[in-house]
């Protein structure tokens, strides 16, 4: 019986409670005898040169062996973009020059015996600036935005501005949406051992091939000399995807002293170690008829990018024309060069932040044409992707719809604005439309059999903590034919089979792809072995006759005429088998491959203090096949709960004379909590897509893409008053 | 992190008499505070003494009024406090966490060092923290920061939620000292920032808080405390209010309203308590005490909005205490 789209347990559930999981910070390698710390000291000025290093105290306190800044750290090589994500070539030559560029660079690492001698000796550190003016944030330098014709060119279909032209209703509107840090329960941990035949790496790390590569490129050694490792994770959210100085900082300190060598970020220093996501300011035009049907979508964005800046910043736009059937579409990007650190993803860093502003103009459209906010977008559902044309791999977005706004009781809703109350408050019903790009990566899975029956699946792919060791060890199963608690899966350590990312949604995509094929190349390749095994009772049987149910392999039509993977294996030794997945290519593809999703939200607002709550949540995805309902249905509520923080209390927030962070830390920077989340529900449209392997399209994102507007949107409804400076703090509702 | 050394004591005696002479020693209770502020550098400490053996955790109602020992646990779920002082347990529920209440002491509450960003980073300038070095918050991202009670060179508030409802009871802090006890009424014991806002409080370095005394009051049973914050819990006030209300033949006689969030202190809102007494307690008297309590603010650029805050919030602490 199939195991896929049954709601197992994490497999790894058990590790994890009883605390048995180790975390990279929680590792020592070996014996951990010789483990030492290296701690950061980050740059106080945001801007300028470096005009002297004081260490003498510093080298001077109690157990310190190294002590490292641009002065006397190893050379590094720069790092080409394609390579990595996130700050990449020149960006990353941490420690290499007197330049500072962003507040909470680093600019010198000491190395101790202990923790708490390292961070002592850190605070002792005394650096001297020649300070210079940064540019703080977007609108301090927003005279000065450029184009990026190569990374975001602009999307040009049929004519904007005849559309506008020739529309009843013109809704012209700007949003702005604020930088935000990435908050994982665990911090950026890295422990390094290098000796000279291999570096070994255990990192906290959305992609340990990346850092793997990155860290030979940039130490000139081939990347079979370094293995990485990352076998649990306290979660990313793109944070962790992004190519990034403590990885670097950390291999420096362990060549140098060589010991083996662990640094943790602290929750400050989250603030500027893998970068954030990117300040926005959003223009948005729709034109529409009078019964709501569009007639031009113009989305012009200004983002963010660091002044060092100089790989590809995402083009936030880059999905607006995907949503909406209508024949004049035109997005534009610009950046400003701003002196923080290098924007990276974080949780759909285009879908996410860019349709903010699309989908809250739908709803400021809607309520100017007196049309329900549902009803305008059924009535512009796009037939095929208004982008490249091509029709849909497979679209379940009316239904969800359908069934989201059933589930949620959205025809009880009052269209009026004020009209809704639970005692003092006003309650305000919402929604938005949610897309995510569905893709995967190249990625190759082994798996191995053995005489017990026991079989393992290994990809070098990492699980984030979302439920990759669940669906891949599903996946294997039932490929292989195996009871599930025969299988086991493997994951986070470069020596097993490349794999891609955990990021973009492409994880299970890939991972369960690579892991059916060799699932099946195997059972294929057992059966093959057992048909010329004169030992077998299947010898003889031609193979495409014989089945295989529960590890028991038999011929077709006579289940008594078999015999058990174990018994096979026991005759023949361990077998394995790889499988090698390869993404459809993107040039020439004859369809569009998306996910789709429908949020809806109910707040309840105290008219006179300000304050929101989101009291219900429904959201309907369709996301092709599930594989495991429960672990996606935890991926949705993470998803909902921060699409809450984007809509209500999320915000970094700096300081414009000098572009420091202001809230650096969790009693600043809020992040919601157990009392900011309701009753989060999930409704899986499933749909068979024959140009997606497995029909898995991915979760990670869709989750959360559509929260934060349904919330706007809603707070409108509640109020009568429309707030576009995200996040909407109590405030702003005085 | 600076190495520092730790002792505990067992009698009061020999706390005030380790901490006193040495300008590098501190009280620890509960740690929540210190640790941190020892980890990241805003205090200078070489020496923690811990108090927490000391017998000063005692919660003991009586006819005239309430102690509460310095190192209490839990007082929110002390019957008592919670059917005559509820503006008391309301304040402590809502401050913190569950995992940091745990922890934490009434002493230690009241002895929490301000939020404002710029005394917590160590980064930046901060008069409070640094005396002379300037204050970031004026100019900079001051949301959070002061209303009432600040000046040139500070304007910081206490995060308190714990004295803000000791305020609006008339509480009185007991503490110890090498010179012997003191009474302090609570108003008194925070400083305003003046020209030196480092000098937070009136007591002298080693100076222990035994206890509070919360006298019993025609008002404290009528109380409540109303907290307003950036998400539902776990954040410090935007606003918060205090009121304690003693309503009799339909008049207010006597009352007390003190604010949280906008101010170097728990801020009693003395005009608002004029502009009720002596008024019933309706709608319309509930406004004019809101209006009372916002006027004189000084906000800044970004804290403007505290000002309506404290009006609707005012009032709004008022209806929650009957007609
Ligand atoms: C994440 C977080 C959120 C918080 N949110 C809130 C909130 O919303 N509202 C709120 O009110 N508070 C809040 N707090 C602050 C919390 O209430 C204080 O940290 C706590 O009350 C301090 O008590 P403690 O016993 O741990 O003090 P400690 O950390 O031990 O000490 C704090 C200070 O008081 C001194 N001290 C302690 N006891 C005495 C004594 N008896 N006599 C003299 N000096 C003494 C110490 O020397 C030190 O300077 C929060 C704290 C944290 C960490």
């Amino acid at each position: 019986m199939s195991v896929v789209g049954r709601p197992i347990a994490r497999v790894e559930g058990r590790l994890k409670v009883t605390g048995a999981a180790r975390y990279t910070a929680d590792l020592p390698q070996d014996d951990g005898k010789d483990l030492v710390h290296a701690v950061a000291v980050c740059a106080a000025v945001a801007k300028g040169r470096i005009t002297s290093i004081d260490a003498r105290q510093a080298r001077a306190a109690g157990g310190v062996l190294e002590l490292i800044t641009h002065h006397n750290a190893p050379r590094l090589r720069p790092v080409p973009a394609q390579e990595v994500l996130g700050p990449a070539h020149e960006t990353l030559l941490v420690l290499q020059d007197d330049r500072v560029h962003y507040s909470g660079q680093p600019v010198a690492v000491v190395v101790a015996d202990t923790l708490e001698n390292a961070t002592h000796a850190a605070s002792l550190v005394r650096v001297e600036y020649a300070e210079e003016r940064p540019v703080a944030t977007l609108f301090e330098g927003i005279d000065d935005a450029f184009d990026s014709p190569r990374y975001a060119p602009p999307t040009t279909i049929g004519d904007v501005d005849r559309g506008l032209a020739d529309a009843a209703v013109v809704i012209d509107r700007t949003y702005t949406t604020p930088a935000q840090h990435h908050h994982p329960m665990e911090t950026m941990a890295t422990t390094v051992r290098w000796t000279a035949d291999e570096v070994t790496v255990h990192v906290s790390t959305q992609t340990i091939s990346m850092v793997r590569d990155g860290l030979a490129t940039t130490f000139g050694l081939r990347p079979e000399q370094v293995r990485v490792v990352s076998e649990f994770l306290g979660g990313g959210f793109g944070g962790k995807a992004a190519w990034c100085w403590p990885s670097v900082v950390t291999a420096m300190a362990a060549r140098l002293t060589g010991r083996q060598v662990r640094l943790v970020t602290t929750r400050r220093q989250m603030f500027a170690a893998t970068g954030q996501r990117p300040h926005s300011v959003q223009r948005v035009r729709l034109g529409a008829r009078r019964d709501g049907v569009l007639t031009a979508i113009a989305q012009d964005c200004v983002g963010e990018t660091s002044a060092f800046y100089d790989t590809p910043p995402f083009y936030i736009g880059a999905a607006t024309p995907v949503p909406y059937g209508c024949p004049n579409i035109r997005t534009t990007q610009r950046f400003v060069k701003v002196n923080c650190q290098t924007p990276v993803p974080m949780r759909s860093p285009v879908e996410g932040v860019g349709l903010v502003s699309v989908e809250s103009a739908m709803d400021e459209l809607a309520a100017e044409l007196g049309v329900d906010p549902l009803e305008l977008r059924r009535r512009n559902y796009a037939e095929r992707d208004p982008n490249s044309g091509l029709p849909w791999s497979s679209n379940g977005l009316l239904e969800c719809y359908e069934r989201g706004a059933r589930r949620f009781g959205w025809p009880e809703r009052n269209p009026e604005p004020r009209s809704m109350r639970d005692g003092r408050y006003l309650v305000g019903w919402g929604m938005a439309t949610a897309i995510r790009h569905a893709g995967s990566d190249p990625t190759s899975a082994l798996v191995r059999l053995g005489a017990d029956g026991r079989a393992v699946v290994q990809i070098g792919s990492q699980d984030l903590g979302t439920g990759t060791f669940t669906i891949m060890t599903q996946v294997a199963a039932d490929a292989l034919g195996v009871p599930v608690e025969m299988m086991r899966a493997e994951l986070g350590d470069t020596d097993l089979p490349t794999g891609g990312g955990s990021f973009g949604s492409h994880t299970a995509a890939s991972v369960a792809a690579a892991a059916r094929l060799a699932g099946e190349a195997l059972r294929a390749k057992v059966i093959r072995i057992a048909v010329a095994d004169e030992g077998s009772p299947l010898s003889g049987a031609s193979p495409d006759d014989v089945l295989v149910d529960d590890g028991y392999l038999f011929v077709r039509g006579d289940r008594s005429r078999g015999e058990r993977y174990a018994q096979i294996l026991r005759r023949n030794r361990l077998q394995s088998a790889t499988g090698d997945h390869t993404p459809p290519p993107r040039e020439g593809a004859t369809v569009a491959r998306w996910a789709f999703g429908a949020d809806f939200t109910e707040v309840k607002v105290d008219p006179e203090l300000g304050t929101v709550r989101v009291t219900r949540h429904v959201k309907a995805i369709e996301a092709g096949r599930i594989i495991n309902p429960r672990t996606a249905r935890s991926q949705v509520i993470g998803g909902v709960v921060m699409g809450i923080g984007q809509a209500l209390t999320e915000a970094t927030e700096v300081d414009r004379r000098d572009a420091r962070i202001t809230n650096a830390g969790f009693w600043g920077y809020h992040v919601p909590v157990n009392a900011d989340v309701p009753d989060i529900e999930a409704i899986f449209v499933e749909r068979d897509d024959p140009h997606i392997p497995g029909s898995v399209k991915g979760l990670g994102e869709i989750a959360t893409i559509g929260t934060a507007p349904a919330i706007l949107n809603a707070v409108f409804h509640a109020t009568g008053k429309r707030v576009r400076d995200l996040p909407i703090t109590p405030d702003k509702l005085l | 992190m600076r190495p520092f050394s730790y002792t505990t004591v067992s009698t009061v005696r020999s706390a005030v008499l380790q901490v006193s002479p040495d300008p590098k020693a501190l009280y620890v209770a509960g740690a929540t505070e210190v640790l941190n502020l020892v980890r990241e550098g805003q205090i200078a400490a070489d020496r923690l003494v811990d108090i927490r053996a000391l017998p000063l955790t005692s919660i003991r109602p009586g006819a005239e009024g309430l102690h509460i020992g310095a190192l209490a646990r839990h007082v929110e779920n002390h019957p008592v406090v919670r059917r005559d002082y509820p503006v008391l347990a309301q304040a402590l529920l809502a401050g913190a966490s569950p995992q940091v209440r745990n922890m934490f002491t009434p002493g230690g509450n009241l002895l929490q060092r301000t939020r404002c960003s710029y005394y917590r980073d160590v980064r930046f300038a901060c008069n409070r923290r640094e005396p002379g070095s300037g204050c970031g918050a004026l100019e900079g991202n001051n949301r959070y920061n002061a209303i009432f009670g600040g000046s040139d060179h500070c304007i910081a508030v206490h995060p308190s939620d714990l004295a803000v409802a000791l305020t609006a009871l008339d509480a009185v802090v007991r503490t110890q000292g090498p010179a012997g006890a003191r009474s302090i009424p609570i108003e008194e014991l925070y400083r305003l920032p003046g020209e030196e806002p480092h000098r937070e409080t009136v007591l002298d370095h080693g100076e222990l808080i035994t206890g509070i005394d919360v006298p019993a009051s025609r008002f404290a049973a009528r109380s409540h405390y109303l907290k307003i914050r950036d998400r539902a819990s776990f954040a410090f006030a935007l606003v918060s209010v205090a009121v304690a209300v003693d309503v009799r033949r339909g008049v207010v006689r006597d009352c007390r309203i003190a604010l949280g969030g906008v101010a170097p202190r728990p801020w009693r809102a003395r005009a608002a308590e004029a502009a009720l007494t002596g008024k019933p307690l309706n709608e319309e008297s509930r406004r004019a005490a809101g209006q009372a309590a916002a006027s004189g603010a000084t906000p800044r650029r970004h804290n403007r909005f505290k000002v309506a805050m404290v009006e609707r919030a005012v009032a709004r602490a008022l209806s929650e205490v009957g007609d």
